[in-house]
């Protein structure tokens, strides 16, 4: 039987990735790189639309930030605010 | 008496008069230190990992370093070294470059009063840019870096009377070098509450070690003395990768958990070595080898676990970092003793730190403080000949305490400090080695 301790460092390397990428794969099931069912919001926001006619501020905030993950202090917090969405407007990506 | 003394110091000398000509015509592996490991047991090369730096654990991050315990909190650039499932929190384009300056001294005593010399440098820590792309859900940010993994300056010097041997000796070595990583690695959230994170890395560096040693009989008359240089250049080479996670299960409690595969270090080495022996009625000889070849290090799985509590204005974090150095290899091969007794060992260190951000104040303070055993049973007491070991019977392991603070600029850019002061003792029934070192950390980061 195969152990851990009788894989080489490259064969570990190597399956290493090839996990993350699989995980990785599946885990785009979570994170979105491409709006549901609506492929003309993918990355490029048509002009005069916002995600904030469909979606509330909240759950902007929400798709973008880990439920349990608390916030810094402000001012840190503003370091967490993603760079694709303006600072006066939670809307300005999707 | 005498002449039985004269014997066995003949006989010593044509031994290593015999490996360094084995050595010229390039038969056997060597190692960073040329001709004289060429002749060691698995077991005498042990105290290279140490030498070289591949036991110690880079700075990374003036924060990081400030607080000792990252691995569940990390949020920048730096996370893609300590824990690349953080970079799943970076939102903003992000570049940082760490400058540090570090000073260390390795004191030994053979008993007849400590002898040390100190190494000091400056140089690039860590430079990385973290890029999150644009998603409608969670995180995917990829990044790169580069960051000194190694450091391989070491600056040793002692004398003394080898009863063993029947000589006086002296000995120094002076070795500079860095190894530097060039990282490449990606984070993710898996879930709303779990994050993860893989990194890669290939390895290039140079490390340049002399060594100058002397002897003579303790025997009377003793007319004959011996000098020897060498000087070996290596090229360091390799790669590693790390597989990292972030669990966010309660808003006030987090998880990192960090695993990092065995790490490839390869050596090619090119060495010079001059051997003068003088006997007082002007007869000697003298001896010079050139030698060539390359040894393979393989540094062991390393595991960090950690937990982070963000109270408020408050942070604090906890970290064990473990691994099982009784797996590190040479050319292949494990290191026991012949006794089948590993030379080094699983360490288990820990590490806690906290820090304060005074509300509405764009300051931050932290501490730490690490403790970090050593991986070596053993100290190899004969420099020279590299072939005597000598369990440690104590030791204090490293501790660490470490200072730092932060500042939050035009909101854009982040400036953040460390200071932090190392020290170790390890005691052999002959040899005690101090170990201490002052490092000084000074990060800028812009987000975009």
């Amino acid at each position: 039987m195969t152990t851990i301790r009788q894989l080489s460092a490259a064969r570990v390397v190597i399956l290493l990735l090839l996990a993350l990428a699989a995980v990785g794969h599946l885990a785009a099931c979570y994170t979105l790189v491409q709006h549901p069912r609506v492929a003309s919001l993918n990355f490029r926001r048509p002009q005069g639309k916002s995600c904030t006619g469909c979606h509330r501020a909240e759950e902007i905030s929400g798709f973008l930030r880990p439920e349990h993950l608390a916030a810094p202090p402000p001012p840190w917090d503003s370091l967490t605010r993603p760079w694709w969405i303006a600072p006066d407007s939670t809307g300005g990506g999707g | 008496m005498v002449d039985r003394a004269r014997q066995h110091r003949w006989w010593r000398v044509r031994r290593r008069l015999a490996a360094a000509l084995v050595l010229a015509c390039c038969i056997g592996p060597i190692g960073p230190k040329g001709a004289v490991t060429a002749g060691a047991q698995a077991q005498d090369r042990a105290v290279e990992f140490e030498d070289l730096g591949l036991t110690g654990t880079a700075e990374i991050g003036a924060r990081a370093t400030a607080l000792r315990a990252f691995a569940a909190s990390s949020d920048d650039v730096t996370a893609l070294v300590l824990n690349s499932a953080g970079l799943a929190r970076v939102k903003r384009i992000h570049g940082a470059a760490v400058m540090a300056r570090s000073e260390s001294r390795v004191t030994l005593d053979y008993g007849n009063g400590p002898t040390g010399e100190d190494v000091s440098d400056s140089y690039l820590a860590f430079a990385g840019v973290a890029y999150p792309l644009r998603v409608l859900r969670g995180s995917l940010v990829p990044a790169i870096s580069v960051h000194r993994a190694f450091d391989s300056a070491l600056d040793l010097a002692y004398a003394r009377d080898n009863v063993t041997d029947s000589r006086a000796e002296r000995f120094q070595m002076q070795q500079s070098g860095a190894t530097y990583a060039y990282t490449l690695g990606l984070g993710i959230d898996l879930s709303s509450t779990l994050s993860a994170g893989v990194s890669a890395f290939l390895l290039n560096g140079s490390i340049d070690t002399h060594r100058r040693y002397q002897w003579q009989p303790l025997v009377t008359p003793p007319g004959e003395r011996t000098f020897v240089l060498e000087d070996v250049s290596s090229d360091v080479g390799g790669y590693g990768a790390q597989v990292g996670m972030q669990l966010y299960f309660h808003p006030r409690v987090q998880i990192g958990l960090c695993f990092n595969a065995p790490t490839v270090v390869k050596l090619h080495s090119t060495g010079v070595r001059e051997e003068t022996t003088q006997i007082e009625n002007d007869v000697g000889s003298f001896l010079r080898q050139t030698s060539e070849g390359d040894t393979e290090y393989i540094l062991p799985y390393r595991f960090n676990g950690a937990i982070a509590l963000p109270l408020g204005a408050w942070l604090l974090a906890a970290q064990v970092n473990y691994a099982d150095w009784g797996e590190a290899a040479v050319d292949g091969r494990r290191i026991y003793t012949r006794s089948t007794e590993t030379v080094l060992e699983t360490v288990l260190g820990f590490s806690a730190g906290v820090e304060w951000s005074p509300a509405r104040l764009p300051v931050r303070l932290r501490a730490g403080y690490e403790y970090a055993p050593s991986p070596l049973k053993f100290l190899q007491t004969d420099r020279i000949d590299n072939d005597t070991l000598a369990r440690i019977g104590s030791q204090s392991g490293r501790s660490s305490i470490a200072l730092g603070a932060g500042a939050l600029l035009f909101t854009r850019i982040v400036v953040d400090a460390a200071w932090v002061q190392t020290e170790g003792t390890r005691e052999t029934t002959v040899l005690t080695d101090d170990y201490s070192a002052t490092l000084v950390s000074l990060q800028a980061a812009y987000w975009f």
